[in-house]
C-alpha cells in the first residue's frame, strides 16, 4: 500500500467505531436505494410486460392519468383493425375486483386468442374453453393460491359468484395474481359495455409506425398511440413511481452522507495538529483535501459494497418468501448500480466538503502554537 | 576555523527585516522590529527566556506564521506566498518541534516517508535516504516499530530524521529538547548539530537552555520581541 493510501486507512482504523458507523450509514442507504428502485422498476417492468406481449404499440385514451380510467370504444378497435398497417389488435379491459379477504385483485378482460391467454401455461383447465363458458373466470396461479380456489370450484368475486374454468401461469407476477375474464363478460361486470381500457397493437412492419400513429391521432376519438418504449417513458404512473423510488433512495443515502460528514468533521478536528504537520512537511492544500476525500471515498466504497451485498441478499430473501413470490421481481440493472454508486460517492464526498475545506484552511502556526 | 569560515560566509539563506507581530488584535505585541540573517551552514540559536518571543520569531522566519510588518526571505523566496511556501517546505526547509509531532499509528519508516510523499521523491531515493538517516541516528533496527513503541529520545531523533528527509538547506527547530530529560536532550542536540554539519544545513534553533550555546555558531538573544544582541559563543 502506498504512503498516501496508508495515511487514509490509518486514520479510519484509528477511529474504528466511528468509521464503521459511517460505513453502515452508506451501506444501509445503498441497500435501501437498491431494493426500492429495483422492486419498483421490476414492478414497472412487469406491468410493461402485460402491455407489450406480441405488440409494439399501445393505444389508449389521450390525457388519462391512469390506464384504468382510459376508455376505448369497440368501434375504435374495429377501426384500428381496419388500418392497412395493422397485423393484430388485442383489446384489454382492466379493472379491480375484490373477494372477501382480498379487497384488491386486478381483473383482465381479454378476447379469446389474446396472446396473454394463448402464451400462458395452463396448469388446469382447457385454453380452448376460454370465453366459451358462461359465468366462468380463470385465475393466475397466485390468485388461485390466495383465493384457495381450484378448477371447477365457485368463488365469490365482488357481488357475483363465478366458476373457476382454469388456472394459468404467465411470465408475469402481476398477471399471476390476477383474475381473467372473457372480454364481454368483463364489460358487463364493470358496466363498461363496448368499452375497453387499452389496445395493444402489432404492426406488420416496424417502419409503419409513424403512419400508424398519425392515423390514430387523426381519428376523432381522442386516442393516442405510443410505441412501447415511448409509453414506458411518458406514462405518468411509471414516472411517479420511478421518481418516488429514487427520491426515497436518495433521502436514505443523504442520511448516510450526513454520517460521513460527521465522521470526517470529527476526524479532522481530532487531528488538526497532524494535518498541520503534514502541511509543514510540504503537503499542499490539494493533498490535504485529497486525504480527507480519500477517507470519505473509502467509507463510500466499503459502504457501497456492503450495501449492495445487503440489498441483493434482501431482494433474494424477498423473492424466496411465498408472500412476495411473483410480485417482487427485482430488476438490478447495470445503470441502476452505476447511479447508486454515483449517488453514494457524491453523498459521501459532499459530506466531506466542509471537513476538507476546514482541513485545507488550517494554519500550521495556529495548530502548533500551543504545544 | 570552520566556525569562522561559516560566519564569514556571504551566502545568506534566511533574511528577516524589521519583523513585527502581535496577537489579540494588536493588544499583545510579541515581536517588535526584529531583523537578522542566517548564513549557509550556520547554526544559530534564538535564545531567550520563556515568553521572550523566540518561538514566534522562529515561526515568522520559517514562514509558519505571517508577520504584521516586515519581510522574510528564505533562499530568496517569500514564504508568505503559498507556492513559494510549498516549494520551500518540500525541498529546502525542515522542522523539528518541542513535541515530536509524529503520527503515532504509523511506523518510524512511514513517518519518515511523509516529506517524501509531499515532494513525490522516487521510491529508491526515499529508501536509501531512510536507511542512511536511521543508521545515522541509531534507529535502523527500529524502522518497522510504531511511534508509540519508541522512547522520547527515539521519537525526537525520528523527528530530526524527518526534518532532514528531503535534504533541506535550513532546519528550524523550536525547543527540540524541551520535552526531554537533560541527558537525552543533550544527546539529541548533539545529534542535530552533527547531522546538520554533516549535511551542510543551516539551523535556526529556538531554545532557552544556555548549555547548548557552545554548539552553535552564533546566538541571538531575543528579549521583549527584539533580536537584541548577537553573541559568538
Amino acid at each position: 500500500m502506498n504512503g498516501f493510501a496508508r495515511l487514509v486507512f490509518v486514520n479510519l482504523r484509528r477511529h474504528k467505531i466511528r468509521a464503521v458507523i459511517s460505513i453502515a450509514g452508506i451501506a444501509f442507504g445503498v441497500a435501501a436505494m437498491l431494493m426500492i428502485v429495483s422492486i419498483v422498476l421490476g414492478a414497472i417492468g412487469m406491468f410493461q410486460g402485460i402491455l407489450a406481449k406480441e405488440s409494439n404499440y399501445v393505444v389508449f385514451e389521450r390525457n388519462v392519468s391512469d390506464l384504468f380510467f382510459s376508455s376505448v370504444g369497440m368501434d375504435q378497435i374495429q377501426a384500428l383493425r381496419a388500418l392497412p398497417d395493422v397485423e393484430r389488435v388485442d383489446p384489454m379491459l382492466v379493472g379491480i375486483v375484490s373477494s372477501p379477504d382480498h379487497p384488491i385483485i386486478t381483473c383482465f378482460g381479454l378476447e379469446t386468442g389474446d396472446p396473454r391467454i394463448r402464451r400462458a401455461s395452463w396448469l388446469k383447465g382447457d385454453p380452448t374453453h376460454f370465453g366459451a363458458m358462461r359465468n366462468t373466470v380463470y385465475l393466475g396461479t397466485r390468485a388461485a393460491e390466495f383465493l384457495k380456489a381450484d378448477l371447477g370450484q365457485t368463488i365469490p368475486i365482488g357481488k357475483g359468484t363465478f366458476a373457476v374454468g382454469g388456472i394459468i401461469r404467465t411470465e408475469n407476477g402481476f398477471e399471476d395474481g390476477g383474475v381473467f375474464m372473457p372480454l364481454p363478460m368483463a364489460q358487463t361486470y364493470f358496466h363498461r359495455e363496448n368499452i375497453v381500457s387499452v389496445a395493444t397493437v402489432k404492426l406488420r412492419h416496424d417502419t409503419d409506425g409513424p403512419a400508424f400513429k398519425k392515423a390514430v391521432e387523426a381519428s376523432s376519438g381522442g386516442l393516442v398511440a405510443l410505441q412501447n418504449e415511448e409509453f414506458n417513458q411518458s406514462y405518468s404512473q411509471f414516472r411517479i413511481l420511478h421518481l418516488t423510488s429514487w427520491a426515497v433512495g436518495i433521502c436514505s443515502l443523504l442520511l448516510g452522507g450526513m454520517g460521513v460528514a460527521n465522521t470526517m468533521l470529527m476526524s479532522v478536528f481530532s487531528r488538526i495538529r497532524e494535518i498541520a504537520i503534514l502541511r509543514v512537511c510540504g503537503f499542499s492544500k490539494a493533498q490535504i483535501v485529497a486525504l480527507v476525500f480519500g477517507e470519505a471515498g473509502v467509507v463510500a466504497g466499503i459502504g457501497a459494497a456492503a450495501g449492495f451485498a445487503i440489498g441483493i441478499s434482501g431482494l433474494a430473501i424477498m423473492n424466496s418468501l411465498p408472500q412476495f413470490q411473483g410480485y417482487v421481481r427485482a430488476d438490478v440493472r447495470a445503470d441502476i448500480v452505476a447511479a447508486i454508486l454515483f449517488t453514494a460517492f457524491a453523498t459521501a464526498l459532499g459530506g466531506a466538503l466542509y471537513p476538507a475545506w476546514f482541513a485545507a484552511a488550517t494554519q500550521p502556526a495556529d495548530a502548533l502554537r500551543f504545544e | 576555523m570552520e566556525k569562522e569560515r561559516i560566519i564569514n560566509s556571504s551566502e545568506v539563506v534566511v533574511e528577516a527585516k524589521d519583523l513585527w507581530k502581535s496577537f489579540d488584535n494588536g493588544r499583545i505585541e510579541v515581536i517588535r522590529g526584529a531583523s537578522l540573517a542566517v548564513r549557509r551552514g550556520e547554526i544559530v540559536a534564538l535564545w531567550g527566556r520563556s515568553g521572550s518571543g523566540k518561538s514566534t520569531l522562529l515561526h515568522l522566519l520559517s514562514g509558519l506564521d505571517v508577520p504584521d510588518r516586515g519581510s522574510v526571505a528564505i533562499l530568496g523566496l517569500d514564504p508568505m506566498l503559498e507556492d513559494a511556501r510549498i516549494t520551500l517546505r518540500r525541498n529546502h526547509i525542515g522542522f523539528v518541534f518541542q513535541l515530536h509531532n509524529l503520527i503515532p499509528d504509523l511506523t518510524l519508516e512511514e513517518n519518515l516517508r511523509i516529506p517524501a510523499m509531499a515532494s513525490r521523491t522516487p521510491e529508491l531515493q526515499v529508501r536509501a535516504r531512510i536507511q542512511y538517516l536511521a543508521s545515522e541516528v541509531g534507529l535502523a533496527h527500529r524502522l518497522t516499530h510504531r511511534i508509540q513503541d519508541l522512547s522520547g529520545g527515539e521519537r525526537q531523533r525520528t523527528a530530526i530524521c524527518r526534518a532532514l528527509m528531503n535534504n533541506p538547506k535550513v532546519v528550524f527547530a523550536d525547543e527540540p529538547t524541551g520535552s526531554l530529560d537533560e541527558d537525552t536532550g543533550a544527546d539529541v542536540f548533539e545529534l542535530l548539530c552533527r547531522l546538520v554539519e554533516q549535511e551542510h544545513v543551516s539551523v535556526v534553533v529556538a531554545t532557552h537552555e544556555r548549555r547548548f550555546m557552545e554548539q552553535c555558531h552564533r546566538v541571538i538573544r531575543v528579549s521583549h520581541g527584539r533580536a537584541i544582541s548577537q553573541l559568538v559563543p
